[in-house]
């Protein structure tokens, strides 16, 4: 296992997708700098929590295509083919560990800069959240990017596919299933006469559960948000539930793999 | 069974309701070059897939240096495996390809992982990335990634598959390099027997996922060298005659035909012979059976065969 995460590792370092990702988000995290300091176009004030959301939305949107090629490194090229014996699920549970290391290393990163970011004095923040606030949404952040990092992987073992795994990835990241959740369930709710549902499934994609998070609605000014709006500690539950089902399913269709 | 590297054991594998492999029994010996020859689609690759764990067999069994069932998964590093594309990292080196396959093993040998590229021809110094290499550099360097872990065993699924004649000509050299220099054992597959004729000791010949037949190259050529077709109505008498006239290689083909191997240069003498005893000769042709002509007259024969079922 631990020559797998070292050989992962180490083909992550010498590809060109760790450079365009390393390229692509360091060009996000210099403009939004600068934008925050006052030379970008956008000067709306914000609080830091409403920042923070709007800085994160970058990593949650290549969060997809970056997992799809954490997981899939060893896969996509045929290389685990030619590995003897190499189809047991370690090589297939390393690519999970892998992506979950990455994720935790990347979204670290991006939410400690975040952080830092908005306590360097700026034209853009109005109103600082307090510390706990902060660290709650930056917990909550972290949650989620392991939920959308273990549905992309969850979407590959199940598609038997990098790409679509990484485009419905894309899908969920963007709210697009959301919609498309969200109109099945409206047929099914009009098909068997229900008037409203006690548990509507579109709240409970991977979008929607961070989307709910940052209304924005607040009072007349609605970039500057003052308080997280929804209970955070059902938040996180859920969260939890979503990533232990889709990792205990994920693995089953690894060991299903396994026994062709 | 300990006379054999490897030895499998009615090996079988499904998929659905096709049979890919069927009970296939095959026996390698340490240091000979195994030419595994049959169409797309005859369970080539499936069985190459088993046999370097890659797949698990639906019926059967198999033994790798002695060792069988889960603990062949022990052997990771004494099987070399290029199963019809060498999985390279397109952006990286040739050397970088080499120490993720070598860290994939676990291993960490820098001047072998040298040694290996400098012995397929390739440079360890080589700073372009291998998607800029041509096809057969890039089979030379799977060739290579496959010795990683000094393997007793090599796998080697259509390496010649796409290659031009200098492709072709620089991996049938490396191999019969290889199994000179490290005595290592090859199993090859490819659908052009006449290829492999020319690196393989031993040959079998796969059709509908069943090993129809085994031969060793001298049976081969045996097989494919010149002949004189003689025809009669009279077999048995002639039969008789040309064992009384000396000739001990020929082949009774059937109940017309008999091809001779011997004298050829007295043929007028050996039909004169025949004819003088009262045997009534048909006709009588030369002729070379090629390569491909008796690997495609066994398999029709293992079609008619299946066919009549």
């Amino acid at each position: 296992m631990t020559d797998f995460l070292k050989t992962r590792l180490y083909i992550h370092i010498h590809s060109r997708y760790a450079k365009v990702f390393l390229a692509f988000s360091a060009v996000w995290c210099i403009g939004f700098l600068l934008t925050m300091l006052g030379v970008g176009p956008d000067k709306r004030p914000i609080s830091s929590a409403y920042g923070l959301w709007r800085f994160m939305d970058f990593y949650f949107s290549v969060l997809p295509v970056a997992v799809a090629y954490w997981y899939s490194d060893l896969i996509s090229n045929r290389f685990a083919d030619n590995i003897p014996f190499g189809s047991d699920h370690k090589l297939s549970i390393s690519g999970l560990l892998f992506a979950l290391l990455m994720n935790l290393v990347s979204a670290g990163g991006f939410l400690l800069y975040g952080n830092i970011m908005f306590l360097i004095p700026n034209k853009a923040v109005v109103y600082h959240n307090d510390l706990f606030t902060m660290f709650t949404l930056s917990m909550v952040y972290l949650a989620a990017s392991f939920v959308r990092c273990i549905l992309v992987v969850f979407l590959i073992e199940l598609i038997k596919s990098r790409l679509w795994g990484a485009i419905f990835g894309i899908m969920c990241s963007s709210g697009l299933s959301y919609e498309l959740i969200l109109s099945l369930e409206t047929m099914f709710l009009i098909a068997t006469g229900a008037g409203s549902s006690s548990f509507p499934l579109a709240h409970s994609t991977a979008y929607m559960m961070v989307v709910t998070l940052m209304p924005g609605r607040d009072a007349s000014d609605q970039w500057v948000v003052r308080e997280l709006q929804v209970d955070i500690p059902v938040l996180l539950l859920r969260m939890f539930l979503y990533f232990t089902v889709a990792t205990m399913l994920t693995l089953i269709l690894i060991r299903r793999r396994d026994r062709k | 069974m300990d006379d054999f590297l490897l030895q499998t054991n009615e090996i079988t594998k499904d998929f659905k309701n096709i049979r890919a492999v069927d009970h296939i029994d095959l026996k390698l010996k340490k240091g000979e070059i195994y030419g595994l020859i049959g169409r797309n689609g005859a369970g080539k690759t499936t069985l190459l897939r088993m046999l370097a764990g890659l797949a698990q067999p639906t019926e059967g069994s198999y033994s790798l240096l002695g060792l069988s069932g889960k603990k062949i998964a022990r052997l990771r590093d004494r099987v070399g495996v290029l199963i019809e594309a060498p999985g390279l990292f397109c952006s990286m080196t040739a050397m970088q390809n080499m120490k993720v396959k070598a860290m994939a093993l676990g291993l960490k040998e820098d001047d072998y992982l040298k040694q290996l590229l400098d012995s397929v021809g390739l440079s360890s110094t080589d700073k372009r990335p291998v998607g800029d290499y041509s096809l057969g550099m890039k089979q030379r360097l799977g060739i290579a990634m496959a010795l990683v872990g000094h393997p007793d065993l090599l796998l080697l699924d259509e390496p010649i598959n796409g290659l031009d004649p200098e492709g072709i000509i620089e991996i049938r050299k490396l191999l019969d390099k290889l199994s000179e220099e490290q005595n290592i054992t090859i199993l090859i597959s490819s659908h052009i027997l006449e290829e492999l004729s020319k690196t393989a000791t031993r040959f079998g010949i796969i059709n509908r996922g069943r090993l129809i037949s085994e031969f060793t190259r001298e049976e081969l050529f045996s097989e494919c060298r010149q002949f004189m077709e003689v025809r009669t109505e009279d077999m048995g008498s002639a039969s008789t005659l040309i064992e009384g006239m000396g000739i001990r290689d020929y082949k009774i083909v059937d109940k017309t035909t008999i091809k001779i191997y011997e004298r050829l240069d007295e043929t007028g003498s050996v039909i004169s012979e025949l004819e003088k005893n009262g045997v009534k000769v048909i006709s009588v042709d030369m002729g070379r059976r090629s390569l491909e002509e008796y690997y495609i007259s066994l398999v029709d024969q293992d079609d008619r065969v299946t066919a009549g079922r």
